[in-house]
């Protein structure tokens, strides 16, 4: 049976990052992992059991997350919300990658967070989304023209492996 | 080509990773324990025993708009003209003044009503500041929803009916230190599948801001809060003297111009917890627009603090 606790420890800041590059809100992204934890805990006797209890996490996780999404507006307006206190800011280059991924589709984007993020093979993100594999290549094919072009990736500057910003 | 797009698109993952590491402040398996710990015990405590204890205490609190039963804020179902959840839920969206103006909220939760009790807390991520939360809670559909908060251990409950009306339930949370607020809703047989429920938070920077600067015979009035940057316009202000209060509560530095007709001034505020205050008297002899511009010093809008400023014309 695994330890929650543990797992707890090894899962929580990579799934965070997944869902921060999903919804753009470190916080908000925080508070939906935190939420999910909480939510395996209440059933840890069952989801312990699991081959992958992280699995589950990341599907509640994501479940939220797409909740949050949903609500439109709503939602927004309170991702511009801020918490107290002051953090220090990201980096440009962070800044454009969060911003390129809010302008692809929503199941575009969740696939592309959980190949480039999560390290997902296709055939895991197409059974984690309840999609066919070729709809999965489909989607981060399209993700990675859009990041690309958002990003201002130069085909012909690959060579040193940057990755611009315009 | 698609490699070629792939390599430095990985990179920029990982560096993302990489940056994002350091930013994470997970709140702790600690944090889950206790947060789980709470729903069991709000959720063996709800029921008579609850409820009793919320009329005992008498703190449910009421707002003008509210037109249900104070006693006991339950009244009689009514049939909802409305179609499903979503509409449910616009609906409730709308009550609550959220689906144009953010307004003076701090955290939102909007929900479906199912057989189970729903958990919510504010807070849970990134603790809240302390403070006196101001609450609205609202139901649309059919039946009732109660509403179970604490800021302690000391659960509190709110009856709210669900139906078409606009009823607002009002509540106040007390946070004595940085913490959570937990929420538990449940609806009654009527409203299960028939329901949908909001409750909204109110900012207590503003509310305080808002207390500090009190009353007054405003010709305009603002108040916001620092996550973004305000520019308000008011057209025709006729010439004469004019007097401006803000006060600001938080954490940050607020650069304020007000442009009166032709007159205008243009000061630095240091907001502090108790309420820093700025009065002065501006004189125009134009018919002109008034421009109030409100940013922060540092150019950082991080939401640490909340304002609230009004203009008198003086006799």
């Amino acid at each position: 049976m695994a330890d929650f606790d543990e797992l707890y420890a090894a899962q929580f800041t990579s799934l965070t990052t997944q869902l921060y590059a999903y919804l753009g809100d470190r916080q908000e992204a925080q508070d939906v992992v935190q939420e999910a934890f909480c939510r395996a805990l209440a059933r840890w006797p069952r989801v312990s059991g699991y081959d992958e209890p992280v699995a589950w996490v990341r599907r509640v996780a994501w479940n939220l997350a797409t909740s949050h999404l949903r609500r439109g507006r709503v939602a927004a307006a309170f991702r511009r919300r801020a918490r107290p206190g002051h953090e220090p800011a990201p980096g440009p280059d962070r800044v454009a990658l969060v911003a390129a991924l809010r302008e692809l589709p929503e199941r575009q984007r969740h696939a592309v967070v959980l190949h480039y993020l999560a390290d997902q093979p296709v055939a895991e993100i197409a059974r984690a989304m309840g999609v066919a594999e070729g709809t999965v290549k489909v989607w981060l094919h399209r993700g990675r023209a859009t990041l690309a072009r958002l990003l201002g990736v130069d085909t012909g500057a690959t060579r040193d492996g940057r990755v611009g910003h315009g | 080509m698609a490699d070629l797009i792939d390599e430095p698109l990985r990179e920029a993952f990982m560096q993302l990773r990489i940056e994002v590491v350091g930013d994470v402040v997970p709140p702790g398996p600690e944090a889950a324990h206790r947060t789980v710990a709470r729903r069991r015990r709000m959720r063996n405590g709800l029921g008579a025993g609850a409820v009793a204890l919320a009329i005992a205490l008498g703190v449910l609190a009421f707002g003008p708009h509210y037109r249900g039963d104070a006693r006991t804020g339950v009244s009689a179902p009514t049939q909802a003209n409305l179609a499903d959840f979503g509409e449910l839920r616009r609906a409730v969206l709308t009550r609550l003044g959220m689906l144009d103006v953010p307004g003076q909220w701090r955290g939102l939760w909007a929900w479906d009503v199912y057989g189970d009790p729903a958990h919510h807390t504010f807070g849970a991520g990134a603790p809240w500041p302390a403070g006196t939360y101001d609450g609205l809670v609202t139901c649309a559909g059919r039946g009732s929803i109660t509403v179970t908060w604490w800021t302690s251990d000391t659960p509190i409950t709110l009856t709210v009916p669900c139906s078409s009306k606009t009823d607002l339930a009002h509540f106040t949370a007390y946070l004595p230190t940085p913490g959570e607020i937990s929420l538990i809703a449940q609806g009654d047989a009527l409203a299960t599948g028939q329901a949908a429920f909001g409750v909204l938070m109110t900012d207590p920077y503003i509310v305080a801001a808002k207390n500090a600067l009190g009353p007054g015979s405003f010709i305009a009035a603002t108040s916001g809060d620092t996550s973004e940057p305000r520019q308000t316009v008011v057209e025709g202000t006729q010439p004469g003297t004019y007097r401006v209060s803000l006060v600001c509560v938080g954490t940050d530095t607020l650069q304020v111009s007000f442009m009166l007709g032709d007159a205008h001034t243009r000061d630095d505020v240091v907001c502090t917890d108790g309420g820093a205050r700025l009065d002065l008297q501006l004189t125009s002899s134009t018919v002109a627009a008034s421009v109030v511009t409100i940013v922060t010093a540092d150019g950082e809008f991080t939401g640490s603090a909340g304002y609230a400023y009004g203009i008198s014309q003086v006799p």
